[in-house]
């Protein structure tokens, strides 16, 4: 009896260990964790009167549809730095929509993900990272054709078409604005129809749009990161 | 285990036993049941998961999309067949090594069995309605996670009392070790991954707890319920003793004090502090030392009995569950090295690892311990050789296809997406390259599904008591009574 006590004393030491530093003690000590402030006389871009991180949160509506579609499946959200992967040289997945980037998108940071009840980084890559998404899409039209109808875009693309966060009616006087312009592909309603978005693929897509996590990193964050916790 | 593989077993002996068995038939059969038929399911599903990841506009209905048909495929996959079949495995090994008659609380045990299934059909429902969480094998809708801890910590505690008050204490009690750190750690996982991922705001921290949560039910779980059963029935079977006990007791202090490091591995190079992703990197490998004591330790017991595992179906499955361990091993340690992981990260290496750890090395495991279990619960025996042959076979060419395929396809989808020439590519040559191994994914999980849905038929005539009336076993390779002619002239 007293050996069984022993034993499951020594696995509840086992795994209590790393339980407790891995997990409890680093999502407790995240609570406290605060913005950063730049310092330009270290040599940041930006003075002291903004913090880092710059952006908003993204927006939290999106995420919940981001998460019920399961984009994460097929879809990261982080950028591995240059001496690891080739993340941040890919075209278009910084800022720079066109040719070939100057220098690498910044690699993903913790506090990117500040505001986020969870961060969805990825479980495979079937298609592009999303960290900068939001500098991607000319317009949002460009976003709802590729979720409504994906290989208009590329024939060969295996996203799903989430047809469900559309809706098919019928053509009222000139048409709706917001009507996704289809004629031509294999998506196209049938005549006197029009596909427009439901309020759903525009939240999803404001989430989209709100994804950009490539402000300036401040260089000495590690020194300034350290009275913020308290 | 000794002294019941070395003693002749006497009448009072089979009587004693018979009266274990009795006491625990109601509950194990029916988790057994249940769990066959999830895994059917989750088989389904990840067919046409396959399907659509190649094709997407097969089936095109909102509730099948890949992303929610994924998920659903996996959580059916682990909450469904893994968690029920293990607690169904671990509830009767332990019923037997301690020699211990349930006194009461079946229809309880029943009674939540049924309100587990009801919260699991529940989930899969949900993610496929568009309730998913996306974070991984956590994607039930909010909420259902409380009642389904309630419900295993009655099973573990259950288990765990039974196994701290042993009626027949002689014997090596490895396989009580590894089912009772299994009863242990999971809801100790669960419980924790559950409360911090929905009320605490986590971002980045939130993906690091979730994989580790991943790891941990494929580590502390999974492999404590797969490797605690081949314990049992590698020296149940071959007549041998466990070859050394002391290399038994390390493999498994080495799994319990590192298994719980791994998992933000996941996501190296990544937003995580540094030391989080190396501590689990290291973890992941060191793991390979309880690997390899665990695999050499079968190898010795099972040496010079590999006759045995032509005709006994439970050693054959539980010998090629227990071959599945060390490749699953590898795979982990490879995937978690930054030298080698670095490729494979985000590729579909992982879900390979996935499916060799809980289906190719836990459930073939599992499907052992089922082949002799059930039997001795039921009061008859298996119908069928050729359909034990059918499901040993189907199973082990499916599954390794899956996790050849998905190995190979990753590191060719890893290399693709580092290799600095494709800096400006579309992701026509991930997507195209990616569906020749996607379509064998699919093929294998159809004959698979093939295989588990005459599993299902066959577990369910047995329990309804169907099965052959006979004192012998039903062994591969030797006929018996009622064969077909063929069938017996070929064996």
């Amino acid at each position: 009896m007293t050996d069984f006590r022993t034993f499951v004393l020594k696995l509840a030491a086992a795994f209590g260990l790393p339980w407790l530093f891995l997990i409890v003690w680093p999502a407790i000590s995240y609570q406290s964790l605060g913005p950063v402030a730049y310092d330009k006389e270290k040599g940041d871009e930006l003075d002291s009167a903004y913090a880092y991180p710059l952006a908003a949160p993204a927006n939290k509506q999106g995420a919940k549809i981001y998460a019920a579609e399961g984009c994460v499946q097929c879809h990261s959200q982080m950028i591995r730095p240059p001496q690891i992967a080739l993340d941040g040289w890919r075209k278009g997945w910084g800022q720079n929509q066109e040719g070939r980037p100057a220098e690498p998108a910044r690699a993903s940071t913790l506090r990117d993900y500040f505001g986020e009840q969870h961060a969805y980084l990825g479980i495979t890559r079937s298609g592009p990272d999303l960290s900068n998404v939001g500098y991607r899409f000319a317009s949002r039209t460009d976003v709802h054709m590729h979720l409504y109808a994906p290989q208009a875009r590329n024939s060969w693309s295996n996203a799903p078409a989430y047809k469900h966060l559309y809706t098919v009616r019928k053509i009222q006087g000139l048409g709706s604005a917001a009507a996704l312009p289809l004629k031509g592909t294999k998506f196209e309603p049938k005549r006197g129809y029009e596909v427009v978005p439901s309020v759903e693929a525009e939240t999803l897509l404001d989430y989209l749009m709100s994804l950009k996590r490539d402000y300036p990193k401040p260089l000495t964050q590690a020194v300034a990161a350290a009275p913020a916790k308290k | 285990m000794q002294t019941e593989a070395t003693t002749a077993d006497s009448n009072a002996d089979n009587l004693r036993r018979a009266a274990i068995d009795r006491s625990v038939k109601g509950p194990v059969l029916f988790l057994f049941t249940n769990a066959a038929f999830w895994l059917m399911a989750s088989t389904l599903m990840g067919f046409i998961a396959a399907m659509k990841l190649v094709s997407p506009s097969v089936l095109d209905c909102a509730w099948l999309t890949y992303g929610r048909l994924q998920p659903a495929h996996l959580n059916a996959l682990v909450y469904g067949w893994g968690i029920q079949a293990g607690l169904g495995v671990a509830l009767w090994l332990i019923a037997r090594r301690t020699a211990n008659e349930m006194k009461s609380g079946q229809g309880t045990l029943i009674m939540l069995g049924i309100l587990w299934n009801v919260a699991v059909t529940i989930g899969i429902v949900g993610i496929l309605a568009g309730g998913s969480t996306s974070i991984e094998w956590l994607e039930f809708p909010k909420g259902l996670w409380i009642a389904k801890a309630v419900i295993f910590l009655v099973f573990a505690f259950k288990i765990v009392s039974m196994a701290a008050k042993p009626v027949r204490t002689e014997g090596f009690t490895i396989t009580n070790m590894y089912v009772v750190a299994a009863c242990l750690f999971f809801p100790w996982l669960f419980i924790t991954a559950n409360y911090l991922l929905n009320s605490l705001e986590l971002g980045a921290l939130g993906a690091g707890i979730s994989s580790w949560y991943v790891h941990g039910v494929i580590l502390l779980f999974f492999v404590p319920i797969g490797v605690g059963s081949a314990y049992y029935f590698i020296p149940k079977i071959t007549g041998q003793p466990i070859h050394s006990q002391q290399l038994a007791n390390m493999g498994f202090w080495v799994l319990a004090i590192f298994g719980g490091w791994t998992g933000m591995q996941r996501y190296m190079a990544g937003p995580l502090p540094g030391w989080m992703t190396s501590v689990g990197a290291a973890a992941g490998v060191v793991l390979l030392i309880s690997v390899g004591i665990v695999g050499l330790n079968h190898h010795l017991t099972t040496l010079g009995s590999h006759k045995l595992v032509e005709t006994s179906p439970t050693l054959r499955f539980t010998f090629f569950g227990a071959l599945f361990y060390p490749v699953s091993g590898v795979l982990l340690a490879l995937i978690s090295a930054f030298w080698t992981g670095s490729n494979l990260q985000f590729t579909q290496a992982w879900y390979g690892y996935q499916i060799v750890a809980v289906y190719g090395f836990f459930s073939m495991s599992v499907f052992g311990a089922i082949y002799y279990i059930v039997p001795r619960l039921a009061g008859c025996e298996w119908l069928s050789v050729r359909l034990i042959r059918n499901h040993f076979w189907f199973s082990v060419y499916g599954i390794a296809t899956i996790v050849v395929t998905s190995v190979v396809g990753g590191l060719q989808q890893g290399s693709s997406l580092n290799d600095p020439a494709n800096w400006n590519a579309t992701f026509w040559g991930v997507v195209n390259n990616g569906n020749a191994y996607v379509s064998a994914r699919a093929v294998a999980w159809a004959l698979i599904l093939w295989s588990n849905t005459w599993f299902l038929i066959h577990l369910m005539l047995m329990v309804a008591g169907l099965g052959r009336r006979s004192s012998a076993p039903t062994l591969l390779g030797h006929d018996h009574d009622d064969l077909p002619v063929s069938e017996g002239a070929k064996a």
